[in-house]
């Protein structure tokens, strides 16, 4: 549901925004004018945005009720699923190093997320981790 | 002064300078489509192998890879909604739109051509300010700085088409995340929760990875099929057409150019924001019908003319006083240096023909890069027909691979993730990202000239008593409040047209 | 017929994952012989770390060196750059590296002394248990002004009755340190510090440009500007004139003393041993010899001496006993006032 997730999202501004305002206080004077002259008037205007949303969303509740049942809990499935694919990602990378990452990353994600055969998925890897070895370890000896 | 630039561009033709110029255009141009991988981190990631070269050929080698990175990153950021470069963000908007509707053609054929002739004509002006050189970079100090930047920020109305509310508040906050980090003046630690990789603050290159980059290409798992999805991806005529409208709008062209090389010669504006000032530009003049962020093609044209006009500026401030005039120059800065070549009045007054070479060097370099282009494409954009969920991992990979190299730094890779989730709530729920970039890159740039030149000039008469300070404030009070009469001004033009011409 | 399939594939992925760990790569290659550290350093993968990005100076002069270092170990050196933190973040790693002689690192004193004696934050590493390789060059710092003031020697400014502008970088740079050097040295109760300029270049420029008066950055920074007339040295921050500078007084050839001359000192020191090659704490004694011996002989070697010429870099040789000794002589005599102007902006 776009309009749910989208008064979520304008809440987080309005939080990210909060907390901005919060620790800027406790900075010394020169250091926290300029943040707190932008983030006092992004705070109020994130508000009335929420606001916006909040009582768009209301109003255009029966209009969107074919829209909704594309924006399914399929679909929310889905990007939740890759989000965790990414976040794997990262701390693979963070755990083993970029390359070893990369190689189980492609391999594991072709399998389970793309759902190709075991062949292609190991062979698709592996070339893809070839090139990406011969570039970034062979040759510019940065990995 | 002819002989010095006949002499610069026999220099760039002879061999081997030459092989070199052809090696390192191939090389930056691979490295620029790479998502991620552009600017700066080319040259940081070619400069071991210059050290090895002779003079002459590290500078080529060097300064081709460096002049066209931005090239290959335009064909990315068209074709994958992925910028190859910080500086190519901006294309993404209206060029990835264009991809999905089977335009790629055209539209990569207008971002090459306006990136030649962007290219070439930021180079000239560097040949033709040689002389002025030295009083036009004195001439810029903190106060102009501060109002080059509050101009850059006007442009903020004039990106957010449509919903001005979220595009305001996605700007802020990205005013917001530029704070964070070392504070310049006083070196107080900002929003940085005790950990030390955040000193730096929040960097371009894996904002611009996490935004785009990850935003996309989620998107895209998420949304399923291919970039192209159902429509046809149509190559013969398209990128020809391309290129003659790119022709057609010679006048835009050269403005946005201007625009890049103003940028570029700045020191320290972050030649990053060229192209969203240039896309502002555009979106403030354009004709066209379609809605810009839906796939313009004046948003294709303007960014990509600013941000290779951008390197020939850059190189101005370089040359003329050994301050680099962009990320990547600092890089390059470190070369000439590193091969005995030392900036200021020296190069300037007995090696003027090395000079006029590095400006044949820029010129040449961006042509070849767009010849190359528009050969190698038509195979890159086969992959616009490739699935999905084959495609975007690789892509994933690279750009994080990108973002990890700036500064070989695992956290930029966590910044990339995090910026990336933020991007895609923002892609999703209408809020602008071009406006986040804008606020990132020039909010402690505002913060740091305004307290400068409150320093220096004690006290804020400088805003009416410096004649350039007080003519960008004015200009940029106009940009700001442009969208408002906008409609005026167009309607008057419209109006003497006879009716049916539209 | 399809599970052999899957098994082979997966086994090619296994082994390509496992291979991708370039440590093992290096262990299969290694020699597996005793541990005399000649042999012991053979075949093996030196880091050397940068706490920059590349291209800056400590970049390139690590990277001058490598290959010779690389002769003389017979161990491959690789450059490893980790920025961040103004540099705090190499440093941490360089201290907290595996004590196996395999770590080396590029440091700066002017950087890192007043950050340590300071307790600055994040600063995890202590000056004074690094082994120290050797000082590869120093880098004398000199204050140069506006040639369009009326400032035209060093008593000018001192006896100046406006207000002295001098242009810095950030509060732990070597500009911002050395302009409160030259205060608390020479009590020039005038002078007033503006920070917040990009670079050390920026800083030239806002002189030239008459936005402040002064400051104090590298020779080698500034010689250029100084040659075409743009800018104009008053004093240099060395024990000796500078070759470069033949008429420009030293700090030591006026008449300071006590803590002020202290103040000189420390900045001075700070200076002469800017670039510091050092392994990290404790590692083993023979490879410590080692480790001095082809540093050494890396530094002496004419070819090195040539390159570095062609690419106008300064080579300036000193052991890594002499920087240990004035590293400890700093940490017993601290610059007290110095360092606690620099505290109270903390």
């Amino acid at each position: 549901m776009k309009s749910y997730g989208e008064i979520i999202f304008g809440g987080i501004i309005v939080l990210m925004l909060s907390l901005f305002i919060y620790f800027s206080l406790g900075y010394k004077p020169s250091a926290r004018i300029v943040p707190l002259i932008v983030a006092i008037p992004a705070f109020f205007l994130s508000v009335y945005q929420l606001y916006l949303s909040f009582s768009q969303e209301k109003s255009k509740r029966g209009e969107d009720r074919k829209k909704r049942r594309q924006d399914g809990p399929a679909r929310r499935k889905i990007i939740l699923q890759v989000w965790i694919w990414l976040i794997a990602l990262v701390a693979a990378a963070y755990f083993l190093g970029l390359l070893p990452a990369s190689l189980l990353f492609m391999f594991c994600f072709l399998r389970f997320f793309s759902h190709k055969s075991w062949l292609t998925s190991a062979i698709a890897s592996m070339a893809f981790f070839t090139v990406i070895y011969l570039l970034f370890h062979t040759l510019l000896e940065k990995l | 002064m002819i002989e010095a630039m006949l002499g610069g561009l026999a220099i760039v033709l002879s061999w081997p300078a030459i092989f070199y110029m052809f090696l390192g255009t191939v090389i930056g141009l691979f490295l620029g489509v790479l998502p991620g991988i552009g600017g700066p981190v080319i040259l940081a990631l070619l400069l071991p192998f210059a050290f090895t070269m002779e003079k002459v050929e590290a500078l080529t080698f060097l300064l081709s890879a460096h002049a066209v990175g931005v090239t290959g990153g335009s064909v990315t950021a068209i074709l994958f909604g992925v910028p190859g470069t910080g500086t190519n963000a901006a294309t993404v908007l209206d060029g990835y739109p264009m991809a999905q509707r089977g335009e790629a053609g055209r539209a990569i054929g207008a971002a090459l051509t306006a990136s030649a002739v962007g290219g070439v004509l930021g180079a000239l002006t560097l040949g033709a300010l040689i002389p002025v050189l030295r009083p036009l970079v004195l001439s810029f100090g903190p106060s102009e700085f501060l109002m080059l930047s509050v101009m850059g920020l006007s442009f903020l109305s004039s990106l957010s088409e449509g919903d001005h509310l979220k595009a305001t508040v996605s700007g802020l906050l990205g005013l917001m995340f530029s704070f964070v980090g070392e504070e310049t003046i006083m070196g107080t630690k900002r929003f940085t929760f005790g950990q030390l990789y955040l000193w730096e603050g929040v960097k371009l290159v894996p904002a611009v990875v996490g935004l785009f980059a990850v935003a996309e290409m989620v998107s895209l798992l998420v949304e399923g099929g291919s970039i192209a999805g159902k429509a046809s991806v149509s190559w013969r005529g398209g990128p020809l057409a391309g290129a003659r409208e790119a022709i057609k709008k010679w006048w835009l062209v050269l403005r946005c150019s201007i625009i890049g090389i103003v940028v570029g010669i700045v020191p320290g504006l972050g030649g990053d924001v060229a192209c969203f000032i240039a896309y502002g530009h555009s979106a403030l003049t354009t004709r066209e019908k379609v809605k810009f962020g839906d796939g313009n093609i004046d948003g294709i044209i303007g960014p990509e003319s600013a941000n290779n006009a951008k390197e020939g500026g850059a190189l101005v401030p370089t040359i003329g006083f050994g301050i680099p005039g962009s990320a990547g120059m600092a890089v390059l800065l470190g070369a000439l240096m590193m091969i005995g070549l030392t900036p200021g009045k020296e190069l300037l007054q007995s090696h003027l023909d090395i000079t006029f070479s590095l400006v044949w060097m820029v010129a040449l370099a961006n042509i070849l890069g767009v010849l190359i282009m528009f050969l190698v494409t038509p195979s890159l954009t086969r992959l616009t027909i490739m699935e999905g969920s084959v495609l975007a991992p690789a892509v994933l990979i690279v750009a994080f691979i990108g973002s990890y190299l700036s500064s070989e730094n695992i956290g930029d890779m966590m910044m990339a993730l995090s910026i990336g989730m933020l991007g895609y709530a923002m892609k999703r729920y209408g809020y602008s990202r071009a406006t986040f970039i804008l606020g990132l890159v020039l909010g402690k740039i505002v913060e740091q000239n305004l307290f400068l030149s409150l320093r220096i000039h004690e006290g804020p008469a400088f805003l009416v008593t410096r004649p350039i300070t007080l003519f960008l404030l004015i200009v940029s009070v106009l940009v700001l409040l442009f969208p408002l009469y906008r409609h005026k001004i167009f309607r008057k033009k419209t109006d003497r047209q006879p009716p049916g011409m539209n | 017929m399809k599970t052999k399939y899957r098994f082979f594939a997966c086994l090619t992925v296994f082994l390509g994952f496992l291979l991708s760990f370039s440590d093992l790569n290096e262990a299969l290659a290694k020699d597996p012989d005793s541990m005399k550290a000649a042999n012991f350093y053979r075949g093996k993968v030196i880091t050397s770390i940068v706490p920059t990005k590349p291209g800056g100076s400590y970049d390139i002069y690590a990277r001058l060196l490598s290959p010779f270092l690389e002769k003389y170990s017979g161990a491959k050196v690789v450059v490893k750059n980790i920025s961040g933190g103004g540099g705090t973040l190499g440093i941490n790693a360089m201290y907290r590296a595996k004590p196996d002689g395999l770590t080396i690192g590029n440091l700066m004193i002017a950087g890192t002394a007043p950050a340590q004696l300071t307790g600055a934050q994040g600063v995890n590493y202590d000056l004074l248990k690094f082994t120290y390789l050797c000082r590869l060059t120093d880098d004398p710092q000199v204050f140069v002004v506006d040639p369009k003031s009326s400032f035209k020697t060093l008593t000018d400014v001192i006896e100046a009755k406006d207000k002295v502008k001098m242009a810095a970088t950030g509060t732990s740079g070597a500009t911002y340190i050395g302009s409160l050097a030259l205060k608390l040295g020479f009590d020039i109760a005038s002078l007033d510090i503006v920070t917040g300029y990009q670079g050390g270049q920026d800083c030239n420029l806002a002189v030239m440009r008459g936005d402040v008066s002064g400051m104090v950055g590298s020779v080698s920074g500034r010689l250029r500007n100084i040659k075409d007339g743009d800018l104009r040295p008053l004093v240099v921050f060395a024990t000796d004139r500078v070759p470069d500078l033949p008429d420009v007084p030293t700090v030591f050839e006026f008449d300071v003393k006590g803590e002020r001359l202290n103040s000189l000192k420390a900045f001075t020191v700070m200076s002469d041993f800017a670039r510091v090659l050092v392994a990290s704490p404790d590692i083993p004694a023979e490879r410590a010899e080692f480790l001095h011996l082809i540093t050494q002989k890396s530094m002496q070697d004419p070819e090195l001496a040539e390159f570095a010429k062609k690419q106008r870099l300064e080579i300036n040789y000193k052991s890594g006993k002499e920087v240990e000794k004035v590293i400890k002589e700093m940490f017993a005599h601290p610059p007290e006032e110095l360092l606690n102007e620099l505290k109270k902006i903390m």
